[in-house]
């Protein structure tokens, strides 16, 4: 009998857990669109080779300029992403490995040949990598971004 | 003996949708009081005789471009706008909700969210961690905003 008056009680006890519990459970995925997306667009992992996103994510204290550093528990998740689909990742396409050279890490995409041989007119003075790099690193501005939890601007930063 | 029972988890499961509807819905005044409160607390202990946060000082502090700042982030302002009921724009072109509680009421309501960016952006545009006071003198500005 009162077995049976405490079950309410762990009823009562997983409603108030779950909320929580569902909120660590984010996929390194969603870890990486919400944290790294904050600022920018969460570009497609498969555009940079593995070392380049090692790289990368092992100097986020100083991250183009900014301080872009994140707890251990996400950039562990965000690592784990990046490898998998990275160019040469087990989910990535090596084919954006084109002329990019085994002992060179490229530490933007603006810096992969696919890319620079695409945009080529993006690379004019003052657009590409040049002042105007904020053009570049908006892909979204041209192109329709829809995949990778990308929604266009609007995005929120900040706390 | 059978009824009673009935009874009480009938309550108790009534009280736990209950529940789940308060936790759902979520307060946000109250959060940000609790995090103003956190900073409070941690102004007291560096200085017993703290007075307060000041929404004036936390304005001066958003405008400012201090001397060492790294020239990407030379202010606050800088990526927010003077005014934080305007949205802003990070360097790579992505919208930030305003800063300004009365147009993102979700704002300083998430202490693990407040910790990551004012360790970040401190660090981006002061070139050290902010203060207690720092920290609560500005939030104290943008809930007034």
């Amino acid at each position: 009998m009162t077995r049976l008056a405490l079950l309410p009680v762990g009823v009562l006890l997983a409603a108030m857990l779950l909320p929580a519990g569902a909120a660590l459970a984010a996929t390194p995925q969603q870890t990486y669109t919400t944290q790294c997306g904050a600022c920018h667009m969460a570009y497609p992992p498969t555009l940079l080779p593995a070392r380049s996103w090692k790289a990368i994510v092992a100097n986020l204290r100083h991250h183009f300029g900014e301080d872009a550093s994140l707890g251990r528990r996400d950039t562990a998740a965000i690592s784990t992403y990046l490898a998998d689909n990275a160019a040469d990742g087990p989910l990535g396409n090596r084919r954006f490995l084109m002329g990019v050279s085994p002992d060179v890490t490229p530490m933007r995409i603006t810096d992969m040949p696919f890319w620079r041989v695409i945009h080529v007119r993006l690379l004019r003075p003052g657009i590409g990598t040049g002042p105007g790099i904020r053009k570049a690193a908006a892909c979204n501005l041209c192109h329709n971004v829809s995949g990778n939890g990308e929604g266009g601007e609007g995005g929120e930063s900040g706390g | 003996m059978e009824l009673p029972i009935r009874l009480i988890a009938t309550l108790v499961l009534a009280s736990s949708v209950t529940a789940g509807m308060a936790t759902a819905a979520p307060n946000f005044a109250s959060d940000r009081a609790a995090i103003l409160a956190h900073y409070a607390a941690e102004a007291r202990k560096a200085d017993p005789g703290f007075k307060g946060f000041s929404a004036a000082a936390g304005r001066a502090f958003f405008l400012a471009h201090p001397a060492g700042a790294r020239p990407a982030t030379p202010s606050c302002s800088y990526c927010h706008t003077t005014d934080p009921r305007n949205p802003g724009r990070t360097r790579a072109g992505k919208v930030i909700l305003p800063m300004a509680v009365s147009r993102t009421p979700s704002r300083f309501t998430k202490l693990s969210k407040v910790r990551l960016w004012f360790r970040r952006n401190c660090q981006s545009v002061y070139r050290r961690q902010c203060t207690a006071v720092e920290k609560g003198n500005y939030i104290t500005f943008m809930a007034s905003q």
